[in-house]
């Protein structure tokens, strides 16, 4: 009876050691591989930005977007337009008479 | 050349004293100017016209060209240069141009003095034209001038791209 009954749970046992080994050999299976796909994605992330985001990232050789002069800001075209609005405007006052340089000629 | 710290801060100090000084100054001459045009009293229309001239010739003439100049020192003995950004050259751009309109403007200005001076009352208590629009045009350039130089808005210049990309390479 006692021999059955040790028999039984040493084969219990064993059964349960063997799912518990099993169930930690699938998971590390498990993690290693969501790993080896987080580790992928993540070489991607990084490709993709040193190719496209940072403008100063290839300082170094010399080449690409340092060398390219990123052009005239908007807020400078759009003081140069009003300063050559205003410009003009003097200068057509001027000529008509509406605006005198010299102040005060209607005076004594 | 660049400026050590020190110095740095006490030409920006002057530069502001002058700058600050060149702005209230101009308010003061605007004052007058439409105490000249709203007066009836020909004693009053006198007296601002004496007082614009006084305060055109010995405050706002100095101010302009103290500050033109401590203004030139800060551009070129600063990492920000005179011609690297454009927040900096219109600046420069601007405070030369209205120093410009100043001085061929302000000898009007003691002519129309002078002219008072020797006028009857009669002929003074009308009222006269006080400079308005020249001192609210200088006024408003000096203005949009202190927001430049205080917003400091970004945007090189193409020589200052290229200074910059030479020094990152000789880094």
């Amino acid at each position: 009876m006692t021999k059955r009954v040790i028999n039984r749970k040493m084969i219990m046992h064993g059964y349960g050691i063997t799912v518990l080994t099993a169930y930690l050999v699938g998971f590390t299976k498990r993690f290693i591989s969501i790993r080896l796909i987080l580790d992928e994605l993540l070489l991607q992330i990084a490709t993709k930005m040193t190719d496209t985001g940072n403008p100063n990232s290839n300082t170094a050789t010399g080449t690409g977007p340092d060398l390219e002069y990123p052009g005239i800001p908007r807020w400078v075209k759009v003081s140069g337009i009003i300063v050559i609005v205003v410009v003009v405007v003097l200068l057509v006052a001027t000529a008509l008479g509406f605006h005198n340089p010299s102040p005060g000629v209607h005076g004594p | 050349m660049i400026m050590r710290p020190g110095l740095r801060k006490f030409a920006l100090a002057v530069h502001l004293t002058f700058s600050v000084g060149w702005i209230g100054s101009v308010v003061a001459y605007l004052a007058l100017g439409v105490s000249a045009v709203t007066s009836q009293g020909a004693e009053m229309v006198r007296t601002a016209w004496v007082g614009m001239e006084l305060i055109g010739w010995s405050v706002i003439v100095p101010l302009a060209l103290a500050s033109n100049l401590t203004g030139l020192v800060m551009a070129l003995g600063t990492p920000w240069g005179l011609f690297r950004h454009y927040w900096v050259l219109i600046t420069f751009v601007l405070t030369v141009a209205i120093t410009v309109v100043l001085l061929e403007h302000i000898p009007d200005v003691s002519s129309l003095a002078e002219m008072v001076r020797r006028a009857d009352d009669a002929d003074l208590a009308g009222g006269l034209g006080g400079d308005l629009f020249h001192a609210g045009g200088g006024l408003l350039v000096l203005l949009v001038i202190t927001v430049l130089n205080v917003y400091k808005p970004r945007g090189m210049t193409r020589y200052g791209w290229r200074k910059q990309y030479e020094q990152r390479k000789m880094s």
